[in-house]
């Protein structure tokens, strides 16, 4: 059994040129098919991630918190409620009392639905609500069909802000209390706001209370960073560009390159402060994507939980990650003192 | 030869490139596929799909002096597949029927043919086989391709040729020598 018996007996069977042809021509579309979908998906990524958060978050409280089995106490105060719902920012905001208290009442359906107070501080709007009416009723909710969080927002899903939504809680008094998250996602925030939502439906009944909240932003200071840290082989870099440190949050603006035909892989990024405890991260999102001849550009926008008054600088590891390696970039460092 | 810069440019997204790179190749291809399916239209189906798959994933080849062992690796996973996919088909009426009689009748000279014997070789001989003889790869470009070491590839060669032998010669397939 040598090579040319081989070759011989192999070659001897013929080849259907026309059929191969055609299946070249029918892979390669099967191909492009599956290129555009991958494309459509990454584009839908994007925007999947900003709905994601607010998903998942419900969910996650929605497990420690079972609405049925825990009553809070009493009618319990602001930061009370923001540390029973484990929401980070309202709790080290109003241990600084920068949340401030509201009034205001919507009637519904015998149903009065009031937020209690709201605080916005970086990108981040944060309100507490309480509900109070004879029929409400958690218990007797549809549990497969009915909202996660006990209440359903108005308005297009995709048209909501993104954000952590609390669960419905009893407090003692027969009142329903909850902790809502608004995430604003502009290169520019405004100062004062108002934030507009509604609610549809609350703890079983169906209603429509509407509320526009009037918030001023807490103030922020901004780092211009403008520093780089690239791979190795100098194909994907990381530009941060500015850091904007908020009471409770910041937000890190960067712009980060890879070349060009590698739409599928993600930046993860870690930041240390100066003692190296790590800096919560709260997400991570591409704002815009530019293409040119050679890379992709995606500006994005990194939002941070509380970074200590103290620190006084950040450094920042990010690495590409692709289907099966991790790419290293050089560390970024941040000075915080002016 | 293929040509290293026309690769480059399939790699950076240009379609023509690949077409042209893909077409060179595609004899070979539609003959290993062959030797595994040993059927026309699964033949044309594993090329197809391999296609497919390289024409998405191409932009992720980082060498591109691999294109050829990386190409014949999709198409002998593809064709895995396709094996793997057909023995889980379960057979009714008269196709059932047919393919007991088929399986009944098996003519001597139909254990000469060296597709038939390649086919009834072990998957990790069967692809040793087609690499080695047909593809003219090196033991250690078989043992890049594979993913293991030189030494197993070494071994798995050296009993693929044993065993191939065995078939082709009829010995232990209905206890009837043909030569």
């Amino acid at each position: 059994m040598d090579k040319e018996w081989f070759d011989k007996t192999l070659q001897d069977s013929e080849l259907p040129k026309e059929d191969i042809m055609r299946a070249i021509q029918d892979g390669m579309n099967d191909g492009r098919k599956i290129k555009r979908k991958n494309k459509v998906k990454s584009r839908m990524k994007l925007s999947a991630w900003v709905t994601g958060t607010a998903a998942s978050v419900v969910l996650a409280s929605g497990f420690v918190f079972s609405p049925v089995n825990t009553v809070l106490a009493e009618m319990p105060l602001i930061g009370k409620l923001y540390e029973t719902f484990n929401f980070e920012i309202g709790k080290e905001l109003s241990a600084s009392n920068l949340v401030t208290e509201l009034n205001q009442k919507a009637t519904s359906n015998g149903v009065d639905v009031t937020v209690t107070s709201a605080y916005y501080d970086g990108n981040v709007i944060g309100v507490t609500i309480k509900a109070e009416g004879e029929d409400l009723s958690l218990e007797e909710m549809d549990k497969g069909h009915g909202p996660e969080s006990g209440y359903a927002l108005g308005g297009d899903d995709r048209e909501q802000l993104a954000g952590a939504r609390g669960v419905l809680k009893k407090a003692k008094d027969g009142s329903y209390v909850a902790a809502l998250e608004f995430e604003m996602r502009n290169e520019e925030l405004p100062k004062d706001y108002t934030l507009s939502f509604s609610f549809i439906s609350m703890a079983n009944i169906r209603g429509d209370w509407q509320f526009d909240v009037p918030v001023k932003q807490l103030s922020l200071e901004k780092f211009m960073v403008n520093e780089k840290g690239s791979s190795k082989d100098g194909n994907y870099t990381m530009e941060i560009k500015s850091l904007s440190i908020g009471k409770a949050t910041a937000t890190l603006e960067y712009t980060s390159t890879h070349p060009l035909n590698e739409m599928d892989e993600g930046v993860n990024i870690k930041i240390l402060d100066d003692q190296g405890n790590e800096v919560s991260l709260r997400s991570n999102g591409v704002l815009k994507q530019i293409e040119d001849q050679n890379s992709i550009r995606k500006l994005g926008e990194v939002h941070l939980g509380k970074i200590k008054d103290s620190s006084k600088f950040l450094t920042v590891y990010a690495e590409v990650v692709k289907k099966n390696e991790r790419i290293y970039l050089a560390p970024i460092k941040i000075n915080l003192t002016k | 030869m293929l040509d290293i810069k026309v690769i480059k440019q399939a790699i950076k997204g240009n379609e023509d490139a690949f077409e042209q790179l893909i077409k060179y190749e595609s004899g070979k291809l539609y003959k290993t596929a062959f030797l595994y399916v040993r059927n026309k239209e699964d033949a044309l189906d594993v090329l197809q799909e391999t296609v497919c798959k390289a024409f998405v994933g191409i932009k992720k080849l980082k060498e591109p002096k691999y294109f050829s062992t990386w190409l014949v690796k999709i198409l002998i996973r593809t064709a895995y597949e396709v094996l793997q996919k057909k023995k889980k088909v379960v057979l009714t009426g008269e196709a059932f029927i047919h393919s007991l009689t088929e399986n009944v009748y098996h003519s001597p000279e139909e254990d000469l043919d060296l597709t038939q014997a390649i086919s009834n070789l072990d998957q990790n001989y069967q692809t040793v086989i087609i690499l080695f003889y047909f593809h003219d790869l090196s033991i250690k470009k078989i043992a890049e391709t594979m993913q293991k070491p030189e030494g197993t590839i070494k071994t798995y060669l050296h009993r693929a040729k044993i065993e191939l032998k065995r078939l082709l010669e009829g010995a232990g397939t209905y206890g009837q020598r043909m030569v």
